[in-house]
């Protein structure tokens, strides 16, 4: 019997977005019904996700469970999907943090059903992306997972900062182009779609080789904020106020490191890999300076993205170490860093509807009657820049060690810019904790609901849970 | 007789849909869906006609095979779909819409009588008709002042006056049949002749002419601005799909003599075309216009395909038409839906905050933009990567470069009808969504979602189909 169980992985949350469009609006319930028929839908995933890891074999290297399926004959293109542990962990993570989403909504929203239609269709245009095996399926996840995102970001945001979603679109979109033109590249060079993982194998040479190589690279860059390219996606994360789209917003940096994943390790021939320090001195310009302007800032969505950024591009230099054997430890620490992220920006998003709701006008001193976000932000804050309790700290440790063990001047310069991100959410926790500026009004703060307490609490015990795991295993 | 009969019963249907019609308009039946429907059924008996007798010919004159069938079946598909949306807008304005509904059936048989020609008489009778239908549609349909009115008719009567001059010197020259292949050979013996040359060049430019490739693009620019809906929508996808078939089919059939001059003069008008259409497109505050200049960069592309001069490559361009026209044909189809008190809503600023009020509108445009522009899943997807393909195979590395600079500076113009689509605030009471319309508009994004996944295996029957033209 053919299995199909990855194709699944795409068309569950596909179905799942056609219920919800189609689904009846107009009633009290219609919005809480949108996120309920959506978080149904991630828990099928998820039930698919640990179905697969029952079928993977945890020692065996590559991508395994290939499914195949045909799609065009002119020109011949057949679509295959794969798994192995790194990509495993990472549908895992999005998956739970995407549920975690959907569960916390809690207030009637009218855009709820337009919403939840988005996320679904994300999850299952990324899940595409994740799976893909060949480099063409790889193209088309790459440049559909744009719709959603453009549809998401015009349903929910207004009119502030217009003209950033036209620039952050095309820029996105030249991104795209570029790798199609280096995917079709080596389409007409091998007569055929090809695995991803002998990419590295292609022989390209002379300008051919640069094109490919030099529009891969653009067109992963396109989507992490690296200088030149940093400033229309700074942009547009800090002006997105939603916490669900400035999550997703977040992960498209995600697409683009899981493209210098698949592609860079053991994969890039020596003439191009040359050029990899000087992309390094890239990433640490981008990285330092975000770090420091972040610690200026007074705007929350500003330090939490300046924190994404900084970690993504500390992975992104890790990809790049001469080093095969970091990959593991990256994924790991994605699983948490994900996780981790998204239940601050979704407690960080009730915080500003609570100041925005009771027209305060500063975040000072809001968690102090706010008893439940102030436990859950502390914790997942205090994970988030090293505290010892997730596998974000034991594997970014690693990562770290790599890189001075590689460069010490580049290990000085990465911990700097993670040490100043991390001061800046603890200056960030200090501030809304601080009681300065309390006042009779914030007595009116609604705190988180239990429900979501448990939810997040829950969180962070199961990112213990697998600390200790791998811990044990690497014992 | 009764072969004879039988060699025109689909156009003999259409003559009887004509007839149909103005018995309707005798009796003085007002309701703009009755001559719709009658002309919508006998559309569908002549398309049922055509697939039966598909390989009918008339020895010297009309040759129909799979090649005709293909157009045929796509164009009559969208004409059907463009009956269906227009009676609405001739109900919603109170207007018969018997004239509209006659000449199309008037142009549908010219189409079909032209792409089955195997004689440049044929040709020469049946597009002279359709250029003159198209004069007749923005005579009696146009919606604004008519300052530039005669200015767009004398530029028709040059562009006609030299197709007729071609037209009329080859026939001078040509002893005998006109008939393609007799033709072909006059052409390989005068190759070297300036006078015989231009005659040929003279024949194409009437047909980019009324595609609006650029520079011939001022009046239909002009004119599809100044259009109502129902015009603009026949001139800007119906159209372009018969006049493209004939383009493909001339070029196999009479000027693969002169395939490498040509190639220098169609690559260098795709390319000013692209260029001068991605450039307007960022200007327009019309919505058609907006479309209009989007077809002149694809159509470019189209062009410089057709250069090319190989088989492979026409397919490709045929395919790259072929989903680009489903992508606006959706565009269009979303207009019927865009009222206000009333008035169809003509510039990109009067759609500010639709996606507030009608998602569902705002969203099928959505999708049918990122369609055009390429994006995968959608239908364009399989265009671009046919594009693309073929000029790799090829090493045209500048076109490539030519064609996604360009595509950038397009949609950005694309994206600012976005952004006012979902960022603007509102600032008119859009009427309700007709549900016909509607139906159209599902239907054209299930095609959009649908046809990327080669449902059916439909590209590779295609490709059986157009390969014809190659036999």
């Amino acid at each position: 019997m053919i299995s199909t169980n990855l194709l699944l992985l795409i068309i569950i949350p596909l179905l799942g977005s056609i219920f919800t469009i189609t689904a009846k609006s107009g009633y009290i319930d219609a919005s809480k019904n949108a996120y309920n028929v959506a978080a149904w839908t991630l828990m099928a995933n998820i039930g698919v996700i640990f179905s697969l890891y029952l079928q993977l074999d945890p020692d065996k290297n590559g991508i395994q469970l290939v499914e195949k399926y045909q799609w065009l004959h002119l020109p011949q293109i057949d679509i295959f999907l794969g798994v192995d542990m790194f990509s495993m962990l990472l549908l895992t993570t999005l998956g739970l943090s995407f549920l975690m989403i959907c569960l916390s909504q809690e207030e009637k929203d009218q855009k709820a059903k337009a919403i939840a239609t988005s996320i679904l269709l994300f999850v299952s245009m990324l899940n595409g992306y994740i799976l893909a095996a060949d480099i063409m399926s790889f193209y088309i996840f790459f440049a559909a997972i744009n719709i959603p995102l453009i549809m998401l970001i015009s349903f929910s945001e207004k009119t502030h900062k217009k003209n950033i979603l036209i620039r952050f679109s095309l820029y996105n979109l030249i991104g795209i182009m570029l790798l199609f033109l280096a995917v079709m590249t080596i389409y007409d060079y091998k007569g055929g779609n090809i695995p991803l993982n002998t990419a590295g194998n292609l022989n390209l040479s002379g300008k051919k080789e640069y094109f490919v190589w030099i529009s891969l690279c653009l067109a992963f860059m396109s989507r992490l904020p690296i200088w030149p390219f940093h400033y229309w996606i700074a942009s547009m994360n800090a002006s997105l106020h939603n916490a669900m789209v400035f999550v997703i917003s977040n992960l498209m940096p995600l697409v683009g490191l899981y493209g210098f994943m698949r592609f860079w390790p053991n994969s890039v021939p020596k003439t191009i890999a040359v050029y990899a320090p000087y992309f390094e001195i890239i990433c640490l310009i981008t990285m330092l300076l975000i770090a420091v302007i972040s610690l200026s800032s007074k705007e929350s969505r500003y330090k939490l993205f300046a924190y994404t950024t900084v970690y993504y591009i500390l992975y992104l230099i890790g990809v790049f170490l001469p080093t095969g054997s970091l990959k593991m430890n990256i994924g790991v620490s994605l699983f948490s860093y994900i996780m981790i992220f998204t239940v601050i920006s979704i407690i960080l998003g009730h915080i500003e509807q609570e100041k925005k709701r009771l027209n305060l006008h500063t975040l000072t001193s809001m968690l102090c009657y706010m008893p439940r976000a102030t436990i859950c932000l502390s914790l997942y804050i205090l994970a988030g820049i090293g505290l010892p309790i997730t596998p974000l700290f034991w594997n970014n440790f690693i990562i770290i060690s790599e890189i001075f063990n590689n460069n010490l001047l580049l290990g000085i310069l990465v911990v700097m810019s993670v040490f100043l991100v991390g001061l800046s959410l603890l200056e960030e926790l200090y501030r809304l904790k601080d009681r300065a500026q309390i006042s009779s009004e914030l007595k009116l703060l609604q705190d988180l609901s239990r429900k979501n307490f448990i939810i997040y609490i829950a969180g962070i015990v199961c990112l213990l849970i697998i600390l200790l795991k791998s811990l044990w295993m690497e014992v | 007789m009764l072969q004879s009969i039988i060699n025109f019963l689909p156009e003999l249907a259409l003559c009887a849909g004509i007839c149909h019609l103005l018995i309707l308009a005798a009796f003085s039946f007002d309701a703009p869906r009755v001559y719709a429907s009658g002309a919508r059924f006998w559309l569908i008996i002549s398309l049922l006609l055509s697939i039966l007798f598909y390989d009918r010919q008339i020895v010297g004159y009309l040759q129909y095979n799979a090649y005709t069938l293909l157009f045929t079946i796509i164009g009559d598909i969208g004409i059907y779909a463009l009956f269906f949306l227009t009676s609405t807008w001739f109900t919603a304005k109170n207007i018969t819409g018997c004239a509209y509904n006659i000449l199309l059936l008037i142009s549908i048989i010219c189409f079909n009588v032209m792409l089955a020609s195997v004689n440049l008489m044929i040709v020469f009778g049946a597009f002279s008709t359709l250029f003159i239908i198209n004069e007749g549609f923005y005579y009696i349909y146009h919606s604004e002042d008519e300052t530039d009115a005669t200015n767009n008719y004398s530029t028709s009567l040059i562009i006609l006056a030299i197709f007729i001059i071609s037209f009329a010197y080859l026939w001078y020259r040509v002893e005998g049949t006109l008939e393609f292949a007799p033709l072909q050979e006059f052409f390989i013996e005068n190759k070297t002749s300036l006078a015989v040359y231009s005659a040929m060049i003279g024949l194409i430019i009437p047909f980019l002419y009324l595609l609006g490739i650029a520079p011939f693009h001022n009046v239909l620019e002009t004119r599809i601005g100044k259009s109502i809906l129902p015009v603009a929508h026949y001139e800007a996808v119906i159209l372009p799909i018969f006049l493209w078939g004939e383009i493909i089919k001339m070029a196999h059939l009479m000027f693969l003599p002169y395939a490498a001059s040509l190639t220098l003069a169609l690559s260098t008008l795709g390319i000013f075309s692209m260029i001068v259409g991605a450039i307007a497109a960022n200007t327009d505050n019309k919505i058609q216009q907006l479309y209009m200049h989007s077809s002149m960069y694809h159509f470019g592309i189209v062009l410089i395909l057709l250069s090319l001069a190989d088989i492979s490559a026409e397919f490709a361009g045929f395919i790259y038409l072929f989903m680009y026209m489903t992508g606006l044909a959706a565009a269009y189809s979303v207009g019927y839906n865009l009222k206000s008190h009333g008035e169809y809503l003509l510039k990109v600023s009067s759609l500010s905050g639709l996606a507030q009020t009608r998602p569902c509108s705002a969203n099928i445009l959505l999708l049918s933009l990122f369609s055009i522009i390429g994006l995968p899943p959608l239908a364009g997807f399989i265009g671009q990567i046919s594009l693309v393909n073929q000029l790799i195979n090829q090493g045209k590395y500048i076109y490539l470069i030519v064609i996604y600079t360009f595509l950038v500076w397009l949609t950005k113009a694309y994206l600012q009808m976005i952004r006012t689509i979902y960022f603007q605030q509102k600032i008119k009471i859009f009427d309700t969504e007709n549900k016909k319309v509607l139906m159209i508009m599902f239907l054209m994004t299930i095609i959009i979602l649908s046809q990327a996944f080669n449902p059916l295996e439909m590209v590779e029957k295609i490709k059986d189909m157009f390969y014809v033209i190659a036999l």
